[in-house]
């Protein structure tokens, strides 16, 4: 009966339904990237497959997942850090071997690639490693390491594109230690690239400048929460940050013989202009109080320019968007020369 | 409650003012200036006692506790602290059979050990306490009412929030509202120590410090915790917290061998101080004693 049918079908009825096939076959194949939470083009957690057993150690169960509505269950006040950065999702996997040891993996789905450099930038320290030899750094950064993991003590933090990846065991040993890193790389495997925040290039070291920057001491973030754990400004937000600006934490050392200074720069992109101008005045009224006004009417014409406080010089730079404060300067001639350094345009 | 206009920053500490800055920026609540003493003559008068005791064996290569050294350790601790001769008579010195008595241990970042909390049991109970009167109170859900004393055992540590989170902060939970004692809320922690629920019910304060963790976190890095073998005890919050303080900063100046000050500055410890009356945070005013092993004592 089915043989006599096919055989009453017609070359366009052939066509129609190759066409209904290859529509089918099409949703089919995208449909688990149109279900996943998150932007297009990023890598999912859940799409990262861990083995069940690695060298004995065996998965506890399938991963906990973790959002915005459950973080402070999981880490209490910690997940402040997490929603300080554009934070998905987590997934956390327990692998168990040794009845007083653990190896914890925490993979954190950032929105961007920028805001797991972020996390990860928080904190330069370790031995550097490479979880995939196939990623070359596209270009290597004045401002910044470009490295995509850190290992020390038994705990592996790494960048994999807009993941961010925290290994930990409990005790550490030889062993232990291939295992994280055994893991690491697997996630790493889908790694893309190794790209920094945009901001990182208003940045233009001078060659013939005193004022060198320490790469390691470099940050990337958002949030006055994470602005005040790296350089404390005020508890209160003065600044205006929040997801829509950027902020880039840059120290500068100066070596003079056996004496060595050093200027901590603070920038800042803003959405618009005048979302930069009012952080400056906010600035200036909590930070300043006694210079506000005179540096209110000044700075309409003036965009830039230094004033004496308690621990040094402080200068500062508005242009187009940018907002650039720069501290601990010792004399003003300092401060100068590192927002000449600048290119905010 | 928070004034508006007056905001705490960097210039404060440079300047010193940052207690005068926060008498002006927060308000206090009326159950709250019911509670507080009134003025600075209300307040223990004299030196608050920090003790310290440690042990280079407590642990092993291993980072495991030694049980029996840890309970030598806390003997040590109760009869240096109290001025008896012997751990029961110490014990009841501070509490007593009649009492239902509350340990609040650290859970997260750096928890209080197990075996602390074990040899504090096992000696209270050997000192004449019911067990059943002796249980754990740290979290939200717990019910104080029915708690007479509580014994503090925070892991000492700091935080990424509030600079220090060790003593005055362990009772954050207690709050219901964690979050509200973030940002330049952090300030605020002492006023947990007045609920009514919870005033007046802390007999003693023991600061785990055998494997303290000097970066402040928010997540456990195993690279920033040490051995420094010790128990730190005192009655006044405050004190333990600035001590704290002082050993922490000292040990994170030492890692990176200059000074690698804690930010946020724990505003916290100055607050309980000269807003909540909890306890002294001026080192001249904090006697320091020691006990036991003296490498790197760090104060």
């Amino acid at each position: 009966m089915k043989k006599l049918i096919l055989y009453q079908l017609q070359p366009k009825d052939y066509m129609r339904l190759l066409r209904v096939f290859m529509i089918f076959l099409l949703g089919f194949l995208f449909l688990p990237l149109s279900c996943a939470k998150g932007d297009p083009g990023m890598l999912q957690a859940e799409n990262i497959h861990l083995p069940d057993k690695i060298d004995g150690w065996e998965v506890a169960g399938p991963p906990q997942r973790i959002d915005h509505t459950n973080i402070f269950d999981y880490m209490n006040g910690g997940g402040e850090l997490y929603l300080a950065y554009r934070f998905d999702q987590l997934l956390v996997y327990r692998y168990k071997k040794e009845p007083d040891n653990e190896i914890l993996v925490e993979i954190y789905q950032m929105k961007s690639p920028g805001e797991a450099f972020g996390l990860l930038s928080l904190d330069w320290t370790g031995e550097p490693v490479i979880l995939n030899s196939d990623i070359s750094v596209q270009a290597e950064s004045p401002v910044a390491p470009s490295f995509m993991a850190l290992y020390g003590e038994g705990l592996l933090r790494a960048r994999v594109d807009n993941l961010y990846l925290r290994i930990l065991a409990l005790r550490e040993s030889p062993e232990v230690r291939e295992v994280i890193l055994s893991l690491g790389k697997i996630i790493a495997g889908k790694m893309s690239s190794l790209i920094f925040p945009e901001i990182l290039k208003v940045i233009n070291p001078e060659a013939e400048s005193p004022w060198k920057i320490r790469q390691d001491r470099t940050a990337y973030f958002h949030s006055h929460l994470v602005l005040n754990s790296l350089f404390y400004l005020s508890h209160e937000n003065l600044l205006n940050l929040s997801h829509n600006t950027e902020g880039l934490f840059v120290n500068f050392e100066k070596k003079n013989h056996n004496l060595k200074q050093s200027a901590r720069l603070l920038i800042f992109k803003y959405p618009e202009p005048q979302a930069a101008e009012a952080a400056f005045k906010s600035f200036c009224q909590a930070y300043l109080p006694e210079k506000a006004e005179i540096i209110a009417k000044d700075s309409s014409q003036k965009k830039t320019d230094t004033v004496q406080v308690e621990d040094g010089w402080l200068g500062w730079r508005l242009s187009d968007n940018y907002l650039a404060l720069v501290f601990e300067c010792p004399q003003p001639e300092a401060a100068q020369d590192i927002l000449n350094q600048l290119d905010l345009s | 409650m928070k004034s508006k206009n007056i905001s705490i920053t960097r210039r404060d500490f440079l300047r010193g003012t940052v207690g005068t800055t926060m008498g002006l920026a927060f308000l206090t609540p009326s159950w709250l200036s019911a509670s507080i003493p009134g003025g600075p003559q209300a307040k223990a008068s004299g030196k608050s006692l920090v003790l310290i005791v440690r042990d280079e064996s407590v642990l092993d290569s291993g980072s495991l506790v030694n049980k029996q050294v840890l309970s030598a350790m806390l003997e040590q601790t109760l009869t240096g602290l109290t001025g008896e001769k012997e751990m029961n008579r110490a014990w009841l010195s501070l509490v007593s059979p009649e009492d239902v008595i509350g340990l609040v241990p650290t859970t997260l970042m750096n928890p209080t050990h197990n075996e602390l909390i074990e040899v504090i049991t096992e000696s209270l109970v050997a000192a004449g306490i019911p067990q059943e009167n002796i249980r754990n109170a740290q979290g939200r859900l717990v019910n104080l009412e029915s708690i007479t004393a509580l014994i503090s055992l925070p892991g000492l540590k700091a935080h990424w929030l509030t600079g220090i989170g060790t003593v005055i902060k362990n009772y954050v939970l207690y709050s219901g509202a964690p979050r509200n004692y973030h940002y330049e809320d952090s300030a605020k922690l002492g006023e947990i120590w007045h609920l009514p629920q919870v005033k007046g019910k802390t007999r003693l304060i023991i600061v785990d410090a055998l494997r303290p963790v000097c970066d402040k976190g928010p997540q456990f890095d195993p690279r920033y915790r040490w051995p420094y073998k010790g128990l730190m005890a005192s009655t006044d919050p405050v004190a333990l917290d600035a001590i704290g303080l002082k050993i922490i900063q000292a040990k994170r100046d030492k890692l990176r061998g200059e000074p690698w000050p804690l930010s946020p500055p724990p505003i916290c410890i100055e607050a309980a101080d000269k807003i909540y009356k909890l306890g002294h945070s001026n080192l001249d005013n904090i006697e320091i004693k020691t006990i036991g092993w003296t490498q790197e004592l760090l104060i």
